[in-house]
Protein backbone atom coordinates (compact mmCIF):
# COMPACT_ATOMS: atom_id res chain seq x y z
CA UNK A 1 0.00 0.00 0.00
CA UNK A 2 1.72 3.18 -1.40
CA UNK A 3 -0.52 5.68 0.55
CA UNK A 4 -0.13 4.50 4.75
CA UNK A 5 -2.08 7.68 5.52
CA UNK A 6 -4.23 7.06 8.62
CA UNK A 7 -6.92 9.11 7.08
CA UNK A 8 -6.71 7.56 3.49
CA UNK A 9 -6.61 4.26 5.18
CA UNK A 10 -9.87 4.69 7.41
CA UNK A 11 -11.79 5.97 4.21
CA UNK A 12 -10.70 2.92 1.97
CA UNK A 13 -11.96 0.33 4.67
CA UNK A 14 -14.56 2.96 5.68
CA UNK A 15 -15.55 2.53 1.49
CA UNK A 16 -15.00 -1.00 1.42
CA UNK A 17 -17.38 -2.13 4.13
CA UNK A 18 -20.23 0.62 2.82
CA UNK A 19 -19.99 -1.07 -0.32
CA UNK A 20 -20.19 -4.61 1.11
CA UNK A 21 -23.19 -3.74 3.26
CA UNK A 22 -25.38 -1.71 0.65
CA UNK A 23 -24.72 -4.29 -2.26
CA UNK A 24 -24.70 -7.79 -0.21
CA UNK A 25 -28.77 -8.49 0.50
CA UNK A 26 -28.92 -4.92 2.20
CA UNK A 27 -26.99 -5.24 5.22
CA UNK A 28 -27.71 -2.28 6.34
CA UNK A 29 -31.12 -2.54 6.90
CA UNK A 30 -30.94 -5.26 9.06
CA UNK A 31 -30.73 -3.12 12.55
CA UNK A 32 -33.94 -1.04 11.01
CA UNK A 33 -35.68 -3.81 11.06
CA UNK A 34 -35.06 -5.70 13.83
CA UNK A 35 -35.86 -2.21 15.57
CA UNK A 36 -38.97 -2.11 13.81
CA UNK A 37 -39.61 -5.33 14.54
CA UNK A 38 -39.27 -5.08 18.25
CA UNK A 39 -41.03 -2.05 18.56
CA UNK A 40 -44.04 -4.00 16.84
CA UNK A 41 -43.76 -6.98 18.95
CA UNK A 42 -43.57 -4.55 22.41
CA UNK A 43 -46.73 -2.47 21.34
CA UNK A 44 -48.50 -5.72 20.90
CA UNK A 45 -47.23 -7.07 23.97
CA UNK A 46 -48.34 -3.61 26.09
CA UNK A 47 -51.96 -3.80 24.64
CA UNK A 48 -53.46 -1.20 22.07
CA UNK A 49 -54.14 1.79 25.03
CA UNK A 50 -51.50 5.02 23.24
CA UNK A 51 -51.52 6.28 27.24
CA UNK A 52 -49.80 3.66 28.78
CA UNK A 53 -47.95 3.24 25.22
CA UNK A 54 -46.51 6.90 26.10
CA UNK A 55 -45.44 5.35 29.58
CA UNK A 56 -43.55 2.72 28.30
CA UNK A 57 -42.15 4.32 24.90
CA UNK A 58 -38.57 5.38 26.72
CA UNK A 59 -37.47 2.77 28.03
CA UNK A 60 -39.22 0.62 24.87
CA UNK A 61 -36.97 2.93 22.51
CA UNK A 62 -34.12 2.41 24.10
CA UNK A 63 -33.85 -1.46 24.41
CA UNK A 64 -34.83 -1.99 20.56
CA UNK A 65 -32.18 0.66 19.81
CA UNK A 66 -29.87 -1.44 22.73
CA UNK A 67 -30.76 -4.91 21.10
CA UNK A 68 -30.46 -3.86 17.26
CA UNK A 69 -26.77 -2.25 17.81
CA UNK A 70 -25.92 -5.57 20.28
CA UNK A 71 -26.96 -7.54 17.07
CA UNK A 72 -25.72 -5.52 14.37
CA UNK A 73 -22.40 -5.93 15.61
CA UNK A 74 -22.20 -9.34 15.79
CA UNK A 75 -20.59 -10.52 12.97
CA UNK A 76 -18.46 -6.96 12.80
CA UNK A 77 -15.17 -8.72 12.35
CA UNK A 78 -16.23 -11.93 11.42
CA UNK A 79 -15.02 -11.77 7.84
CA UNK A 80 -12.25 -9.82 7.85
CA UNK A 81 -10.40 -12.29 10.35
CA UNK A 82 -11.67 -14.80 7.74
CA UNK A 83 -10.67 -13.46 4.55
CA UNK A 84 -7.42 -12.49 6.29
CA UNK A 85 -7.53 -8.68 5.73
CA UNK A 86 -7.90 -7.89 9.33
CA UNK A 87 -4.21 -9.59 9.33
CA UNK A 88 -2.70 -7.52 7.00
CA UNK A 89 -4.42 -4.71 8.19
CA UNK A 90 -2.87 -5.15 11.94
CA UNK A 91 0.92 -5.83 10.30
CA UNK A 92 0.17 -2.08 8.39
CA UNK A 93 1.63 0.79 9.52
CA UNK A 94 -1.54 3.05 10.30
CA UNK A 95 -2.58 0.01 12.62
CA UNK A 96 -5.83 -1.38 14.22
CA UNK A 97 -6.58 2.13 15.32
CA UNK A 98 -7.62 3.10 12.33
CA UNK A 99 -9.62 0.00 11.54
CA UNK A 100 -11.62 0.81 14.65
CA UNK A 101 -12.16 4.16 13.78
CA UNK A 102 -13.36 3.12 10.31
CA UNK A 103 -15.59 0.40 11.84
CA UNK A 104 -17.44 2.57 14.45
CA UNK A 105 -17.73 5.06 11.08
CA UNK A 106 -19.97 1.80 9.35
CA UNK A 107 -21.82 0.82 12.24
CA UNK A 108 -22.97 4.35 12.31
CA UNK A 109 -23.52 5.07 8.65
CA UNK A 110 -25.11 1.90 8.22
CA UNK A 111 -27.10 0.35 11.67
CA UNK A 112 -27.90 3.29 13.94
CA UNK A 113 -28.14 6.49 11.31
CA UNK A 114 -31.02 4.66 9.45
CA UNK A 115 -32.65 4.39 13.30
CA UNK A 116 -32.14 7.82 14.38
CA UNK A 117 -34.14 8.85 11.22
CA UNK A 118 -36.75 6.34 11.90
CA UNK A 119 -37.20 6.95 15.59
CA UNK A 120 -39.88 9.86 15.88
CA UNK A 121 -41.78 8.13 13.11
CA UNK A 122 -41.86 5.24 15.43
CA UNK A 123 -41.85 7.24 18.37
CA UNK A 124 -45.93 8.51 17.00
CA UNK A 125 -46.77 5.11 16.88
CA UNK A 126 -46.21 4.65 20.71
CA UNK A 127 -47.98 7.69 21.59
CA UNK A 128 -45.73 10.59 21.52
CA UNK A 129 -46.57 13.46 19.50
CA UNK A 130 -43.77 14.13 16.36
CA UNK A 131 -41.77 17.37 17.85
CA UNK A 132 -41.32 15.33 21.07
CA UNK A 133 -40.22 12.00 18.42
CA UNK A 134 -37.65 14.68 17.26
CA UNK A 135 -36.02 15.79 20.75
CA UNK A 136 -36.02 12.22 22.10
CA UNK A 137 -33.85 11.46 18.37
CA UNK A 138 -31.43 14.35 19.64
CA UNK A 139 -31.12 12.59 23.11
CA UNK A 140 -30.32 9.44 21.11
CA UNK A 141 -27.79 11.26 19.35
CA UNK A 142 -26.00 11.58 22.85
CA UNK A 143 -26.39 7.97 24.49
CA UNK A 144 -26.09 5.90 20.72
CA UNK A 145 -22.39 6.71 20.81
CA UNK A 146 -21.70 4.60 23.74
CA UNK A 147 -23.75 1.45 22.45
CA UNK A 148 -22.29 1.41 19.22
CA UNK A 149 -18.29 1.42 21.63
CA UNK A 150 -19.84 -0.84 23.90
CA UNK A 151 -20.98 -3.36 21.00
CA UNK A 152 -17.53 -3.07 19.03
CA UNK A 153 -15.71 -3.63 21.95
CA UNK A 154 -18.28 -6.88 22.75
CA UNK A 155 -17.84 -7.95 19.54
CA UNK A 156 -14.03 -7.96 19.00
CA UNK A 157 -13.67 -9.58 22.57
CA UNK A 158 -16.54 -12.49 20.97
CA UNK A 159 -15.21 -12.56 17.46
CA UNK A 160 -13.81 -16.01 15.96
CA UNK A 161 -15.39 -17.65 19.33
CA UNK A 162 -17.97 -20.57 19.21
CA UNK A 163 -21.39 -18.79 20.24
CA UNK A 164 -19.64 -15.63 19.56
CA UNK A 165 -22.93 -13.65 19.42
CA UNK A 166 -24.73 -14.67 22.23
CA UNK A 167 -21.28 -14.26 24.67
CA UNK A 168 -21.13 -10.59 22.93
CA UNK A 169 -24.70 -10.43 24.61
CA UNK A 170 -23.80 -11.59 28.00
CA UNK A 171 -20.08 -9.57 28.06
CA UNK A 172 -22.38 -6.24 27.18
CA UNK A 173 -24.99 -6.65 29.68
CA UNK A 174 -23.06 -4.91 32.34
CA UNK A 175 -21.68 -2.57 29.99
CA UNK A 176 -25.25 -1.59 28.96
CA UNK A 177 -26.64 -0.72 32.16
CA UNK A 178 -25.29 2.81 32.88
CA UNK A 179 -26.22 3.80 29.84
CA UNK A 180 -29.77 2.47 29.14
CA UNK A 181 -30.34 3.99 33.61
CA UNK A 182 -29.58 7.53 32.11
CA UNK A 183 -31.01 6.95 28.74
CA UNK A 184 -34.12 6.40 29.89
CA UNK A 185 -33.97 8.93 33.14
CA UNK A 186 -32.87 11.84 30.04
CA UNK A 187 -35.78 10.87 27.42
CA UNK A 188 -38.48 10.74 30.46
CA UNK A 189 -36.72 14.32 31.68
CA UNK A 190 -37.63 15.59 28.16
CA UNK A 191 -41.15 14.13 28.07
CA UNK A 192 -41.37 16.12 31.27
CA UNK A 193 -40.82 19.07 29.60
CA UNK A 194 -37.66 19.76 31.07
CA UNK A 195 -35.40 19.79 27.63
CA UNK A 196 -32.75 18.19 26.22
CA UNK A 197 -29.76 19.55 28.80
CA UNK A 198 -30.78 18.17 31.76
CA UNK A 199 -28.20 16.58 34.05
CA UNK A 200 -29.35 12.95 33.10
CA UNK A 201 -28.69 13.81 29.28
CA UNK A 202 -25.37 15.46 30.55
CA UNK A 203 -24.56 12.12 31.88
CA UNK A 204 -25.17 10.28 29.20
CA UNK A 205 -22.73 12.31 27.00
CA UNK A 206 -20.11 11.61 29.46
CA UNK A 207 -20.70 8.31 29.29
CA UNK A 208 -20.17 7.92 25.35
CA UNK A 209 -17.05 10.34 25.92
CA UNK A 210 -15.18 7.58 28.69
CA UNK A 211 -16.41 4.69 26.50
CA UNK A 212 -15.25 6.77 23.24
CA UNK A 213 -11.44 6.74 25.53
CA UNK A 214 -11.99 3.41 27.42
CA UNK A 215 -13.05 1.02 24.48
CA UNK A 216 -10.47 1.26 21.59
CA UNK A 217 -7.43 0.31 23.39
CA UNK A 218 -8.86 -2.27 24.64
CA UNK A 219 -10.77 -3.33 21.35
CA UNK A 220 -7.83 -3.35 19.90
CA UNK A 221 -6.06 -6.04 22.22
CA UNK A 222 -9.03 -8.12 21.32
CA UNK A 223 -8.12 -8.26 17.89
CA UNK A 224 -5.06 -9.10 17.71
CA UNK A 225 -5.59 -11.93 20.55
CA UNK A 226 -8.27 -12.88 17.88
CA UNK A 227 -5.48 -12.87 15.32
CA UNK A 228 -3.55 -15.14 17.36
CA UNK B 1 9.10 -8.57 41.20
CA UNK B 2 6.53 -10.88 40.60
CA UNK B 3 8.49 -13.38 39.11
CA UNK B 4 9.20 -15.19 42.44
CA UNK B 5 5.68 -16.33 42.15
CA UNK B 6 5.98 -17.65 38.64
CA UNK B 7 7.75 -21.09 39.10
CA UNK B 8 4.83 -23.51 39.31
CA UNK B 9 7.12 -25.60 41.80
CA UNK B 10 7.46 -22.68 44.18
CA UNK B 11 4.10 -21.90 44.23
CA UNK B 12 3.30 -25.64 45.02
CA UNK B 13 5.51 -25.49 48.18
CA UNK B 14 3.96 -22.36 48.97
CA UNK B 15 0.26 -23.73 48.71
CA UNK B 16 1.02 -26.73 51.04
CA UNK B 17 1.77 -24.51 53.49
CA UNK B 18 -0.90 -21.72 52.68
CA UNK B 19 -3.82 -24.32 52.13
CA UNK B 20 -3.97 -26.20 55.42
CA UNK B 21 -3.45 -23.18 57.36
CA UNK B 22 -6.15 -20.65 55.71
CA UNK B 23 -8.42 -24.04 56.01
CA UNK B 24 -7.70 -24.36 60.07
CA UNK B 25 -8.67 -20.58 60.29
CA UNK B 26 -11.47 -20.86 58.65
CA UNK B 27 -12.93 -23.41 60.85
CA UNK B 28 -12.15 -21.94 63.96
CA UNK B 29 -12.84 -18.54 63.12
CA UNK B 30 -16.34 -20.15 61.01
CA UNK B 31 -16.93 -22.11 64.40
CA UNK B 32 -16.29 -19.34 66.92
CA UNK B 33 -18.37 -16.41 64.60
CA UNK B 34 -20.85 -18.29 64.12
CA UNK B 35 -21.54 -19.71 67.64
CA UNK B 36 -20.81 -16.11 68.96
CA UNK B 37 -22.94 -14.58 65.90
CA UNK B 38 -26.12 -17.12 66.31
CA UNK B 39 -25.86 -17.92 70.16
CA UNK B 40 -24.33 -15.13 72.23
CA UNK B 41 -24.76 -12.06 70.26
CA UNK B 42 -27.66 -9.32 71.10
CA UNK B 43 -30.93 -8.91 69.41
CA UNK B 44 -31.54 -6.25 67.37
CA UNK B 45 -34.18 -3.84 68.78
CA UNK B 46 -35.80 -3.55 65.84
CA UNK B 47 -35.08 -6.46 63.79
CA UNK B 48 -35.00 -9.30 66.88
CA UNK B 49 -33.76 -12.53 66.11
CA UNK B 50 -33.57 -11.41 61.45
CA UNK B 51 -30.22 -9.41 62.40
CA UNK B 52 -28.39 -12.58 63.08
CA UNK B 53 -28.84 -13.16 59.23
CA UNK B 54 -26.03 -10.27 58.67
CA UNK B 55 -23.26 -12.66 60.06
CA UNK B 56 -23.87 -14.82 57.04
CA UNK B 57 -24.84 -11.88 54.61
CA UNK B 58 -22.32 -9.40 55.00
CA UNK B 59 -19.18 -11.49 54.71
CA UNK B 60 -20.75 -12.82 50.78
CA UNK B 61 -20.87 -9.62 49.90
CA UNK B 62 -17.69 -8.68 51.11
CA UNK B 63 -15.70 -11.77 49.46
CA UNK B 64 -18.31 -10.93 46.42
CA UNK B 65 -16.79 -7.56 45.81
CA UNK B 66 -13.44 -9.09 47.13
CA UNK B 67 -13.46 -12.00 44.76
CA UNK B 68 -13.77 -9.65 41.89
CA UNK B 69 -10.69 -7.44 42.59
CA UNK B 70 -8.77 -10.02 43.00
CA UNK B 71 -9.56 -10.95 39.65
CA UNK B 72 -9.11 -7.80 38.73
CA UNK B 73 -5.57 -7.16 40.03
CA UNK B 74 -4.10 -11.00 38.99
CA UNK B 75 -5.33 -10.22 35.24
CA UNK B 76 -3.35 -6.98 35.28
CA UNK B 77 -0.16 -8.34 36.67
CA UNK B 78 -0.97 -11.47 33.66
CA UNK B 79 -1.37 -8.46 31.72
CA UNK B 80 1.33 -6.89 32.38
CA UNK B 81 4.34 -8.97 33.11
CA UNK B 82 2.86 -12.10 31.32
CA UNK B 83 2.48 -14.36 34.56
CA UNK B 84 0.68 -17.56 33.45
CA UNK B 85 0.47 -18.43 37.16
CA UNK B 86 -2.17 -14.71 37.60
CA UNK B 87 -3.96 -16.42 34.90
CA UNK B 88 -4.23 -19.32 36.85
CA UNK B 89 -5.19 -17.36 40.31
CA UNK B 90 -7.66 -15.03 38.34
CA UNK B 91 -9.58 -17.93 36.49
CA UNK B 92 -9.67 -20.21 40.00
CA UNK B 93 -11.13 -16.65 41.93
CA UNK B 94 -14.26 -16.36 39.22
CA UNK B 95 -15.86 -19.79 40.31
CA UNK B 96 -16.21 -19.02 44.40
CA UNK B 97 -16.69 -15.36 43.87
CA UNK B 98 -19.74 -15.84 42.07
CA UNK B 99 -20.98 -18.33 44.07
CA UNK B 100 -20.09 -15.54 47.12
CA UNK B 101 -22.13 -12.98 44.93
CA UNK B 102 -25.21 -15.44 44.20
CA UNK B 103 -25.07 -15.79 48.14
CA UNK B 104 -24.97 -12.72 49.10
CA UNK B 105 -28.07 -12.01 46.90
CA UNK B 106 -29.61 -15.27 48.36
CA UNK B 107 -28.81 -14.39 51.55
CA UNK B 108 -29.93 -10.89 51.38
CA UNK B 109 -33.51 -11.53 50.11
CA UNK B 110 -34.10 -14.23 53.04
CA UNK B 111 -33.01 -11.27 54.98
CA UNK B 112 -35.25 -8.91 53.18
CA UNK B 113 -37.96 -10.63 53.81
CA UNK B 114 -38.89 -10.28 57.70
CA UNK B 115 -37.55 -6.25 57.83
CA UNK B 116 -38.44 -5.13 54.45
CA UNK B 117 -41.58 -7.26 53.81
CA UNK B 118 -40.05 -7.97 50.37
CA UNK B 119 -37.60 -10.92 48.88
CA UNK B 120 -36.73 -8.05 46.14
CA UNK B 121 -36.55 -4.56 45.22
CA UNK B 122 -34.59 -2.68 42.63
CA UNK B 123 -32.87 -0.84 45.05
CA UNK B 124 -29.06 0.69 44.19
CA UNK B 125 -26.92 -1.96 46.15
CA UNK B 126 -28.99 -5.23 44.90
CA UNK B 127 -28.94 -4.43 41.36
CA UNK B 128 -25.64 -3.19 41.63
CA UNK B 129 -24.73 -6.88 43.02
CA UNK B 130 -27.34 -8.63 40.24
CA UNK B 131 -24.90 -6.93 37.45
CA UNK B 132 -21.62 -7.68 39.36
CA UNK B 133 -22.97 -11.53 38.96
CA UNK B 134 -24.01 -11.69 35.70
CA UNK B 135 -19.55 -10.17 35.42
CA UNK B 136 -18.91 -13.39 36.65
CA UNK B 137 -20.92 -15.05 34.28
CA UNK B 138 -19.37 -13.16 31.10
CA UNK B 139 -16.03 -14.10 32.51
CA UNK B 140 -16.25 -17.50 33.03
CA UNK B 141 -18.21 -18.06 29.89
CA UNK B 142 -14.90 -16.57 27.97
CA UNK B 143 -12.68 -19.45 29.54
CA UNK B 144 -15.37 -21.74 28.87
CA UNK B 145 -15.84 -20.91 24.88
CA UNK B 146 -12.31 -20.60 24.28
CA UNK B 147 -10.69 -23.89 23.90
CA UNK B 148 -7.36 -23.37 23.81
CA UNK B 149 -5.72 -22.10 27.47
CA UNK B 150 -3.03 -19.15 26.41
CA UNK B 151 -5.95 -17.92 24.10
CA UNK B 152 -8.44 -17.59 26.89
CA UNK B 153 -6.19 -15.85 29.16
CA UNK B 154 -5.52 -13.14 26.94
CA UNK B 155 -8.72 -12.83 26.36
CA UNK B 156 -9.92 -12.93 30.25
CA UNK B 157 -7.27 -10.70 31.14
CA UNK B 158 -9.19 -8.00 28.78
CA UNK B 159 -12.24 -8.86 29.75
CA UNK B 160 -11.74 -8.68 33.56
CA UNK B 161 -9.97 -5.66 33.53
CA UNK B 162 -12.90 -3.48 31.30
CA UNK B 163 -15.22 -5.12 33.60
CA UNK B 164 -13.33 -3.63 36.89
CA UNK B 165 -13.71 -0.25 35.59
CA UNK B 166 -17.46 -0.74 34.69
CA UNK B 167 -18.08 -1.89 38.33
CA UNK B 168 -17.80 1.78 39.99
CA UNK B 169 -19.76 2.86 37.10
CA UNK B 170 -22.68 0.77 37.46
CA UNK B 171 -22.47 1.17 41.31
CA UNK B 172 -22.69 5.27 41.44
CA UNK B 173 -25.46 5.06 38.14
CA UNK B 174 -27.81 2.88 39.77
CA UNK B 175 -27.43 4.78 43.18
CA UNK B 176 -28.38 7.83 40.81
CA UNK B 177 -31.53 6.11 39.34
CA UNK B 178 -32.30 4.48 42.37
CA UNK B 179 -32.52 7.81 43.81
CA UNK B 180 -34.38 9.29 41.64
CA UNK B 181 -37.30 6.74 42.09
CA UNK B 182 -37.08 5.53 45.42
CA UNK B 183 -36.51 7.38 49.30
CA UNK B 184 -32.81 6.80 50.67
CA UNK B 185 -31.89 2.83 51.11
CA UNK B 186 -32.56 1.18 54.88
CA UNK B 187 -29.51 -1.40 54.92
CA UNK B 188 -27.76 0.00 57.50
CA UNK B 189 -24.56 -1.65 58.18
CA UNK B 190 -21.74 0.23 58.76
CA UNK B 191 -18.87 -1.16 60.74
CA UNK B 192 -18.20 1.37 63.40
CA UNK B 193 -21.64 2.32 63.97
CA UNK B 194 -22.69 -1.17 65.44
CA UNK B 195 -21.81 -2.25 69.28
CA UNK B 196 -18.88 -4.71 69.38
CA UNK B 197 -20.80 -7.62 70.56
CA UNK B 198 -21.90 -7.62 67.26
CA UNK B 199 -19.27 -6.76 65.50
CA UNK B 200 -16.88 -8.90 67.10
CA UNK B 201 -18.82 -12.11 65.10
CA UNK B 202 -19.28 -9.91 62.18
CA UNK B 203 -15.40 -9.16 61.68
CA UNK B 204 -15.01 -13.31 62.41
CA UNK B 205 -17.27 -14.21 59.99
CA UNK B 206 -15.28 -11.65 57.84
CA UNK B 207 -12.16 -13.48 58.28
CA UNK B 208 -13.56 -17.04 57.52
CA UNK B 209 -15.09 -16.03 54.85
CA UNK B 210 -11.66 -14.59 53.52
CA UNK B 211 -9.94 -17.79 54.76
CA UNK B 212 -12.61 -19.75 52.99
CA UNK B 213 -12.07 -17.32 49.81
CA UNK B 214 -7.85 -18.44 50.46
CA UNK B 215 -8.51 -22.06 50.81
CA UNK B 216 -10.35 -22.81 47.32
CA UNK B 217 -8.44 -20.44 45.32
CA UNK B 218 -5.16 -22.49 46.31
CA UNK B 219 -7.03 -25.71 45.91
CA UNK B 220 -8.44 -24.79 42.37
CA UNK B 221 -4.63 -23.50 41.67
CA UNK B 222 -3.04 -26.61 42.60
CA UNK B 223 -5.69 -28.87 40.78
CA UNK B 224 -5.12 -26.42 37.31
CA UNK B 225 -1.78 -27.24 37.57
CA UNK B 226 -1.60 -30.84 38.16
CA UNK B 227 -4.50 -30.85 34.90
CA UNK B 228 -2.04 -29.00 33.12
CA UNK B 229 0.84 -31.62 34.07
CA UNK B 230 -1.51 -34.04 32.89
CA UNK B 231 -2.03 -32.80 29.96
CA UNK B 232 1.38 -32.01 28.73
CA UNK B 233 2.64 -35.59 29.68
CA UNK B 234 -0.31 -36.98 27.51
CA UNK B 235 1.55 -34.42 24.70
CA UNK B 236 4.64 -36.54 25.65
CA UNK B 237 3.18 -40.20 25.14
CA UNK B 238 5.48 -42.60 23.47
CA UNK B 239 3.06 -43.19 20.34
CA UNK B 240 4.52 -39.65 19.19
CA UNK B 241 8.34 -39.10 18.37
CA UNK B 242 10.12 -37.42 20.42
CA UNK B 243 11.48 -34.30 19.46
CA UNK B 244 14.05 -31.67 20.56
CA UNK B 245 11.70 -28.23 21.44
CA UNK B 246 8.48 -29.47 22.65
CA UNK B 247 5.78 -28.62 25.14
CA UNK B 248 7.05 -24.95 25.21
CA UNK B 249 4.00 -22.33 26.00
Amino acid sequence: MTSSDPLSVLFAILRRDLILAFRSGGGWFYALFFFAVFTALAAIAFGPSLNALAIAAPATLWLAVALAIQFSASDLFENDLRDGSLRVIASEQTGLMTYWGAKVCVMSLTSVFPMVIASPFFLTMLGLSFTQGLGVSLILLIGVPSLIFIAVLTSALATGLRAGGLLAMVIAVPFSAPVLVFAVSATKALLAGFGIITPESLILGAISLFMAVLTPAFTVAALRVSLE
Amino acid sequence: MWSRFSNPAKFEAMARVIGPISLGVFLVTATVGLGLGLFYSPQDYQQGDAVRMMYVHVPAAWMAMGAYSFIAVMSLIAFVWRHTLADIAARSAALPGAVFTALALFTGAVWGKPTWGAWWVWDARLTSMLILLFTYFGYMAIWQSVPEQVRAARFARILALVGFINIPIIKFSVEWWNSLHQPASILRADGPTIHPTMLIPLLLMIIAYTALFTWLVVLEMRTSLMRQRIEKRAVRAPSRPVSAGMTDE
